[in-house]
């Protein structure tokens, strides 16, 4: 039996029943058949709309980026609202405004007419973002009643829905869709359209999301990226440039790095562009066009100010008045395509170092605040390098000075213009006997013995004018010590540098030399003066000489002109032994009857009061060494003895072996040798007595005479003084084998 | 006449011609020597050298002019330094001549005797532009 079987055979029996309640049970019959087939159509209508509201989330959960949203939104979701157009607008970051940034299905006319418009407009849009709930307009009629300022000017839209974009309570921005028809919106439309926009909120919203941490991983792995290679050199121009080359074509299209140079100007360190060829022009184009100081805007303005510069989109007209002064640079800019624009400072102790820019050109793209921020961190990595290059180029230029000042053998010193010391080399130390740490920090008065005696001579040369600093020469006493010091100085404005040299050995030889050049004529004058007196007396008519005084005059003659002649080969010895040429020999020589020889004949000679005794063993071996030589040496000394012994006194010239040397002592209780001056009589020159006034002759070159025969024959001498009580020189030779 | 040098020859060859010249002359070979002979011989002039060992020249003739006995014999030095700055050390000290060595011992007698001349008329100055003005 089928369903209108058993209808009809209800019906058959109720009517057989019969009754006058018949025709109302068929009434009410009828009624339910009808309830029954409307339920039946909205339960389709109901599962076909939830199936299109399904397909429109599906589309959406599958959209990823927010142009996919977007998308989703105008195809699925405008299908699920059965409408005919749609359009999704997002509130401005200031919450002021509805910027469209998709259409779908409206006529083109329209979606070029309506920009940005004002939350605060009587639109239906903006009262739905305004008050958060959804705004239905059935038809054309109630749009132009409600929203009379809205003008849609003669199109077929008719019904509207307006919808706020809520998440989590915070409204990002509107969403309409558009009907070709007048609208019934009944609860169960509503409630779908309002799902609908909930949906596409939260869609939109996580796609923003997502972007931004994907944007926001790849400018921490571009900032780490770049902190890496920044971190590679430090020379900051390599540096700079590779940070470019990184940043094109990535996050702009032309890249450029300019830092101030030493004297303040621009110089342009890096530029990057993806052709290589732009790159060549670049930098040909900022030598042939360097960019002027006092420009109003740029990198020389960012420079300047150190301040950001960022230009979203590069107004054409801003451009165009502000570089009406700089016109090569107008025609640069319109040949780079310059559309958006980011210059910021690099800055390093509150100082500006450069400036990092970048552009956005060929390809169109236009720069964010991401943009601003991600080149704000890029500059400040790129600060710290640059600085860090400059720290330790100086660093390493400092050190370079310092080990040079270090190592050099002269004293430096130098001192601020408030005369306290700031830098002192090891030299100093050494010369100055003031540590390091004593004299940094200290006035220069209190540190540098005769500070005043050396700043008074030695005035500084102005470095500017670079012109050289003179030397001279000044007596410093240094620690009881009496030292000849050349100081050069120069004047750098903040201060002065002082180069100080030991020159006391200099000085001492110097001063030996004059005083040699007086004594050596004191010497030959002696002689020469009794020699011309005596012939001069000779030749005299006026008066009777006699025989025994022309025979005194005559032997004066003689022993004058012997010594005039020992004096001068004793010069010329001294200069032989300066030689390597100068020979002696090694021959057994008997060293008692050499001493008793030279002692007969100082006897003769000797001033009264002096007496000239030997003291020897009976038996003596016989030492090596240059009989002619050693001769010498023994008159050398025996005279010396008898010269420097004025108030008279015995000479004694002992012989005997020791440690399997011959050994010559002579003794003398004459005025002595103070200790300080014990090994400088041995050297060339040396006279304690440079100012004469003691008239004890000599050229100073005896016992330098003497000294370099006894070495060259292997042996030794020294001496051994108490100032006031004698002298007692000691000669060692080896014995004859 | 007083003939100090500690220079054996040039003593004999000074003594010679002065005697020739009719001084009599005595002889120091230093300076204390020198001293205790004007003191005690009251010389007419002293020849001093300037270089001797123990006592220098200038010191010898210093000493002369403070001793009251001594003051008023006139000295004349005869050295090799012939510096302006010594001659006058040598004026300074006291002296009314000098003579630079080497010199030429037969017009020794005639200085000596110029100098007791320009004395003995007061002309003290007169004596010390000659010596400090030459060459």
């Amino acid at each position: 039996m089928t369903r209108r079987d058993w209808r009809r055979h209800t019906l058959a029996a109720l009517i057989a029943v019969g009754g006058p309640g018949l025709i109302t049970l068929l009434a009410r019959e009828k009624r339910a058949r009808d309830a029954a087939a409307r339920d039946r159509r909205r339960a389709e209508a109901s599962a076909r709309a939830a199936e299109r509201l399904q397909r429109a989330a599906e589309a959406l959960s599958r959209a990823v980026s927010p142009a996919d949203v977007l998308d989703a939104v105008l195809t699925s979701g405008v299908a699920a609202a059965e409408a005919r157009a749609g359009m999704i607008a997002e509130l401005s970051e200031d919450g002021t405004e509805l910027i469209p940034i998709a259409w779908r299905g409206f006529p083109p006319e329209l979606s070029e007419r309506w920009g940005r418009f004002p939350v605060a407009a009587a639109y239906p849009m903006s009262e739905a973002v305004r008050t958060g709930e959804p705004v239905f307009i059935r038809s054309r009629e109630e749009l132009d009643a409600r929203y009379p300022t809205l003008a849609m000017g003669p199109d077929t839209t008719y019904a509207n829905v307006c919808l706020p974009l809520i998440v989590d309570d915070v409204t990002i921005g509107g969403l309409v869709f558009s009907f070709d028809s007048d609208q019934e919106f009944d609860e169960r439309r509503r409630a779908l359209k309002i799902a609908l926009a909930r949906q596409a909120a939260q869609a939109l919203q996580r796609a923003r999301m997502f972007e931004a941490v994907r944007e926001a991983e790849g400018r921490v792995s571009f900032l780490a990226e770049a902190s890496e290679l920044l971190s590679r050199s430090l020379e900051y121009e390599v540096q700079m440039q590779r940070l470019a080359d990184l940043a094109v074509p990535h996050l702009a299209d032309w890249c450029t790095v300019d830092v101030l140079n030493e004297s303040g100007e621009i110089e342009r360190v890096a530029v990057a562009h993806e052709d290589p060829e732009e790159v060549a022009w670049g930098w040909e184009v900022h030598r042939r066009v360097p960019p002027r100081p006092d420009s109003l805007l740029g990198v020389p303005y960012v420079l300047r100010t150190g301040e950001a510069e960022f230009l979203p989109e590069v107004p054409r007209k801003l451009l165009a008045t502000a570089l009406e002064s700089e016109p090569e640079l107008a025609e640069i800019l319109e040949r780079v395509g310059v559309r958006s624009w980011i210059c910021v400072p690099l800055k390093g102790h509150g100082r500006v170092l450069g400036a990092l820019t970048l552009v956005g050109a060929e390809s169109g793209r236009i720069f964010t605040n991401a943009d601003l921020e991600l080149a704000k961190a890029l500059a400040s990595r790129a600060s710290l390098a640059i600085e860090n290059a400059l720290l330790y180029r100086e660093a390493e230029r400092r050190a370079d000075a310092a080990r040079a000042l270090t190592y050099v053998g002269d004293a430096v010193v130098l001192v601020d213009s408030d005369e306290v010391v700031r830098y002192w080399n090891r030299a100093a130390e050494l010369l100055l006997q003031v540590g390091r740490d004593d004299a940094l920090g200290a006035r220069a008065a209190d540190a540098v013995p005769g500070w005043d005696a050396l700043t008074a001579h030695a005035v500084p040369a102005d470095a500017s004018t670079g012109k050289r600093a003179r030397a001279v020469t000044v007596p410093v006493v240094v620690a009881g010590v009496e030292l000849w010091l050349s100081v050069a100085a120069v004047d750098f404005g903040d201060g002065s540098v002082y180069a100080l040299r030991d020159r006391t050995e200099e000085r001492v030889l110097e001063q030996a030399r004059t005083d040699f050049v007086a004594t050596a004529s004191h010497e030959l004058r002696t002689p020469l003066a009794a020699v011309y007196g005596s012939v001069r007396t000779l030749q005299r008519d006026d008066a009777e000489l006699g025989d025994e005084n022309r025979e005194l005059l005559l032997s004066i003659i003689e022993r004058e002109t012997e010594r005039l002649t020992e004096i001068v080969s004793q010069i010329l010895l001294a200069d032989q032994l300066g030689s390597d040429s100068f020979r002696v020999d090694a021959e057994a020589c008997d060293l008692k009857l050499l001493t008793e020889e030279v002692v007969r004949a100082a006897r003769v000679r000797a001033p009264k009061g002096i007496e000239v005794e030997v003291e020897a063993p009976p038996a003596l071996p016989l030492v090596r060494g240059d009989e002619d030589k050693l001769r010498q040496v023994l008159v050398n000394l025996v005279e010396n003895a008898i010269k420097y012994s004025p108030e008279g006194g015995n000479v004694v010239i002992r012989l005997e072996v020791s440690n399997g040397n011959g050994r010559i002592v002579v003794r003398d209780r004459g005025i002595g040798i103070a200790p300080a001056d014990q090994q400088r009589i041995f050297e060339k020159f040396t006279r304690l007595d440079p100012g004469l006034s003691r008239g004890v002759g000599g050229t100073g070159l005896g016992l330098y005479i003497t000294r370099e025969l006894i070495a060259r024959m292997g042996g030794t001498i020294s001496v051994d003084s108490v100032p006031g009580s004698g002298s007692t020189f000691i000669v060692e030779l080896p014995v004859q084998a | 006449m007083l003939l100090v040098d500690d220079e054996a020859p040039m003593r004999a060859v000074c003594r010679l011609n002065l005697e020739l010249e009719g001084f009599d002359v005595l002889e120091a070979e230093e300076g204390r020597e020198a001293l205790a002979l004007a003191s005690r011989e009251r010389p007419d002039l002293v020849l001093l050298d300037v270089m001797m060992p123990s006592m220098d020249g200038f010191d010898v003739a210093r000493r002369l002019q403070s001793d009251p006995a001594t003051r008023a014999i006139p000295v004349v030095f005869m050295t090799a330094l012939a510096a302006s700055d010594d001659r006058r050390r040598g004026f300074d000290a006291g002296g009314v001549g000098y003579v630079v060595k080497p010199f030429d011992p037969v017009y020794l007698g005639a200085t000596v005797r110029h100098t007791l001349d320009r004395l003995a008329a007061g002309d003290r100055d007169g004596l010390r532009r000659e010596v400090l003005d030459a060459p």
